[in-house]
């Protein structure tokens, strides 16, 4: 199991352990305390953490509103803040991440689970969730120095054959911009959904797998009607971790998704250029002077934590159900 | 559907020719069908291979010319239009990551192992909600946690633009995987070895020092590796408290400049030469996630070799 | 004991015999309930079949013929390669890279190891049900029945309408879940879950039905439903079953294997024969001393 599908679902390694812990209680004070203080210490952190973007981005409503939920004026120099093309920025890129990456993980993961040897199993994954610890930063270097040149001479000029600027590829840009955005976020993702994928996968009881079999199914209609069906609501957890993952993704998209075009606040085309929540916090944080800007960008960051949050709980709760549901 | 037993088949010899007819006949389309989809996944692995071959094949390709001892050991130089090849070394980043980064592990580790303890040893309302409450952490938008530094400690706080302001954010970013990783490192220590100490008498705290942290250790050790090689790779956060600097100053009191912020910096260079010196830092940077993360898996591989 | 004292009149009897070699009569009475008089007509063959994994022998030297519409047991000791040599039968090894078949399985004189037969072909003439009920859970009691014939490409409402209505009935199911039929499968108790499995191998009327050790997750009134079912099953299907349960050997099957693990840890056959002779009087000292218990 991955780092992090174990972590996000919880999985205990041994069951047990929870008995010796109720056990003797008074002589342990000074080592409850301390460890108590501890907790308590990363507890008011991150409690402080909250507070403290949720403060500051009072100053942040105050000038800009409701008209930041519709407004689609979003020029933070101007000070004009309709963030709509933000917030539609983020999930864009997200959605175009996930039609890219999805067929392409659960194909991987059931590759990785059925097909591969089970010697070679381990290896495999290892390498794809390699992918998932690459920095962000390197993946937006790569994105800026290979696959745009590549999109640049190689693809764009083969689409402009084939569809002659017809939309979605109507805008004759320098190659950053959505589409490119979304190739890299995909390829960020990959690994994440693979892994818990995989994972769900790994549970499907072998015996639901042979009994198909022993219908005379082709392995290919296991797959396709027990394995997939069985463990579905696992695999649109991974999907929504996946998402959670892309929707906080900064470094890397604002290097590649270009530059967000005042008069055009959402793209007209996979070549245009566009802006996130959280490229537009990178992008303006070297020019703040006063508490109303900083405001702004904690309204940002407090729109972006909130839909972050709710994916992210909403993929655990899914995730952890489905193993509970299939690991009796 | 050509035979007519099987629109209605009467008896069970009856039954049994037409699925078998049926069967035969749909064979050929069944394991074409097969062989569709089992290449279908085949090449959803072989996809999601490429990305990470072509980013090692080009940051190896690229970077490795630029290593040497001097790119290592001296300070950035402006390029100028004349001496477009003076760039001179990253010495202010790699001392800057090590500061940054060295300081907050000092920090983020002994915390988060005291906070998987924590987690392992009470069980209530109050650690439930801390638990879901760090659980929550691990998928927020790393960039958050540069904007909660920023808010609080420099804004509210009135610090500078300082190392020590990234390390604190690169610390508040790494705790809360690391301390859930931790806990499930202490949890799998069988509990037949901690009821075995609480019956001989063991207090809790020694129970805990002589026999689940030594039993944890190697995993706990694989959960900070891992852990930490995702916080070395961090940019966001980092970049928003760090400020920049070209001197390599030791100071975690000033501004500093990290592997991943000179990254940031220099791919929107002006200078072409400059801004191909990026792949040799990615180059030194994937080596370091690579070795923590390889080094962390071979040693679960063979901890479970071991136990199984 | 008194129903010993009871019989002991009756010369050659079964049980006397049992009688007289120590085993339990409360075993041959089932015994005597069975009929064989027909002809055997062999419909597979197993000839000095062995299964080994990453070169290792799991079970070897396995010669004989399975009867059609009959009920063939395996028993034995745990270890002694009876489930082993069950799913080599419908080439469910295949899954395992490391595992090697050899020696001939024939069905109806066709090899089925050498190319003679498709294995997904083979498979629906020889089905399976296993050791716990493994209904599909997301598909509804309906979806399970049909599921095979639709790995067939059989599509038609009115054939699989009927299919359906017919295996549950020969499962004995029917009554109970003709009113639930799009309920999913999940909800059924385990017993029915069972009968669910048997119905669902029985639609793409396989000629041989194999059976892994079918009732040991059931209870004792649901197992009591399925041995009942077998013997009237037998009329349309050959079966195969693999049990610990020697009374369950003794009240079902018409022929009985009896395989036990050798000194290199490697299942054999000891001794094949009718269920009747097996129980009686067995040929070879091993298989009386576990009949009568001895180990196991």
């Amino acid at each position: 199991m991955s780092i992090e599908a174990a972590v996000l679902t919880g999985e205990p390694e041994t069951v047990g352990a929870g008995r010796a812990r109720k056990r003797s209680a008074g002589s342990d004070v000074p080592y409850r305390i301390l460890i108590g203080a501890f907790a308590a210490l990363i507890g008011a952190v991150l409690v402080l953490y909250f507070y403290s973007i949720i403060d500051q981005s009072i100053p942040g409503w105050q000038v800009a509103g409701w008209h930041f939920f519709y407004g689609t004026n979003w020029n933070f120099f101007n000070r004009q803040y309709g963030a709509l093309p933000l917030i539609f920025g983020t999930l864009i890129t997200t959605t175009l991440a996930l039609v890219l990456a999805v067929p392409v993980s659960i194909g991987a993961a059931m590759a990785i689970v059925f097909l591969i040897p089970r010697r070679a199993r381990l290896a495999v994954s290892s390498i794809v969730e390699l992918l998932a610890f690459v920095p962000s930063v390197i993946f937006g270097v790569w994105g800026y120095l290979t696959i745009q040149p590549w999109l640049d001479r190689t693809v764009q000029p083969w689409l402009v054959k084939v569809f002659h600027h017809n939309w979605p590829f109507n805008t004759n840009g320098s190659g950053f911009g959505l589409m490119l955005g979304s190739m890299v976020l995909a390829v960020m993702i990959i690994p994440t959904i693979t892994a818990i994928t995989r994972d769900v996968l790994i549970a499907v009881p072998a015996e639901l797998i042979e009994g198909g079999l022993s219908l005379g199914a082709t392995r290919g209609q296991v797959l396709r009607r027990i394995a997939l069906p069985t463990s579905r609501t696992g695999i649109i957890g991974a999907i929504t971790l996946g998402a959670a993952r892309a929707l906080g993704e900064t470094i890397a998209l604002f290097l590649l998704l270009g530059a967000l075009d005042p008069n055009h606040p959402f793209p007209r085309g996979l070549n245009s250029g566009l802006a996130t929540l959280s490229t537009e916090i990178v992008a303006n944080f070297g020019q703040l002077s006063g508490t109303k800007p900083l405001g702004v960008i904690c309204c940002l960051s407090l729109v972006l934590m909130v839909i972050v949050g709710l994916t992210n709980l909403a993929a655990r709760l899914v995730v952890r159900r489905s193993l509970q549901r299939l690991q009796p | 559907m050509t035979s007519a037993a099987l629109e209605a088949p009467r008896t069970d010899d009856e039954r049994r020719a037409a699925v078998q007819e049926a069967a035969s006949r749909f064979y050929r389309r069944k394991t074409l069908y097969s062989k569709l989809f089992l290449g279908a996944t085949s090449l959803g692995l072989l996809i999601a291979f490429i990305p990470l071959f072509s980013i090692i094949y080009n940051v190896v390709r690229n970077g490795i010319s630029y290593i040497t001892w001097k790119f290592l050991t001296t300070p950035p130089q402006s390029p100028s239009i004349f001496h477009k090849h003076q760039i001179g070394g990253i010495s202010n980043a790699i001392e800057g990551t090590a500061l940054v980064f060295g300081m907050a592990l000092l920090m983020s580790v002994p915390i988060s192992i005291m906070v998987a303890i924590a987690l392992y040893e009470s069980h209530g309302r109050v650690m439930g909600a801390l638990r879901t409450l760090l659980e929550v952490m691990i998928g927020m938008p790393s960039i958050l946690f540069g904007i909660f530094i920023y808010t609080y400690v420099v804004e509210r706080m009135h610090f500078q633009l300082t190392g020590l302001a990234g390390s604190l954010a690169l610390t508040v970013l790494m705790v809360p995987l690391m301390s859930v990783a931790c806990e499930q490192a202490l949890r799998g220590v069988p509990a037949v070895l901690t009821e075995a100490g609480l019956a001989l008498g063991a207090k809790k705290a020694q129970v805990m020092r002589k026999i689940v942290l030594r039993y944890a250790l190697p995993r706990m050790l694989t959960a900070i590796m891992l852990s930490a090689s995702r916080g070395i790779g961090e940019t966001a956060p980092v970049l928003l408290v760090i400020g920049s600097t070209y001197v390599a100053n030791w100071n975690l009191m000033t501004s500093q400049t990290t592997l991943t912020t000179l990254m940031y910096n220099i791919i929107q260079s002006f200078y072409n030469y400059q801004r191909s010196e990026v792949w040799a830092i990615a180059l030194l940077l994937i080596v370091v996630v690579f070795v923590l993360n390889l080094a962390s898996r071979i040693i679960v591989a063979r901890l479970n070799r071991g136990h199984r | 004991m008194e129903s010993t004292t009871e019989n002991s009149t009756m010369e050659n009897s079964p049980r006397q015999s049992a009688a007289t070699v120590g085993i339990d009569p409360s075993i041959v009475s089932m015994v005597d309930a069975i009929p064989s008089n027909a002809p055997v007509v062999p419909v597979m063959r197993l000839k000095d079949v062995a299964v080994s994994f990453n070169g290792k022998v799991a079970v070897r030297d396995v010669t004989f013929d399975v009867g059609k519409n009959r009920v063939t047991s395996m028993i034995g000791p745990s270890g002694s390669g009876k489930t082993t040599l069950l799913r080599a039968l419908n080439r469910l090894h295949d899954l395992t890279k490391s595992a090697v078949v050899t020696g001939s399985i024939t069905l109806d004189d066709v090899d089925i190891y050498k190319g003679g037969i498709p294995t997904t072909l083979l498979r629906t003439r020889v089905g399976m049900v296993f050791q716990r009920p493994n209904p599909f859970p997301t598909m509804s009691i309906y979806d399970n029945v049909a599921s095979g014939l639709r790995f067939n490409g059989i599509k038609k409402k009115a054939f699989l309408d009927d299919a359906i209505e017919h295996s549950l009935r020969a499962a004995a199911l029917w009554d109970s879940v003709e009113s639930r039929l799009k309920v999913a499968a999940a909800t059924l108790s385990g017993g029915e879950q069972q009968r669910l499995c048997i119905a669902r191998a029985l639609a793409v009327e396989p000629e041989i039905l194999l059976m892994d050790e079918p009732t040991s997750s059931l209870d004792p009134v649901s197992t009591q439903h399925i041995e009942d079912l077998l013997t009237s099953l037998k009329e349309i299907v050959t079966i195969v079953i693999v049990t610990h349960n020697m009374q369950q050997a003794a009240r079902v099957s018409d022929d009985c294997a009896f395989l036990l693990m050798g000194e290199d840890r490697a299942g054999e056959l000891i001794e094949f024969a009718t269920t009747e002779k097996i129980f009686t009087n067995p040929t070879d000292k091993r298989t009386l001393d576990y009949i009568q218990g001895r180990f196991g």
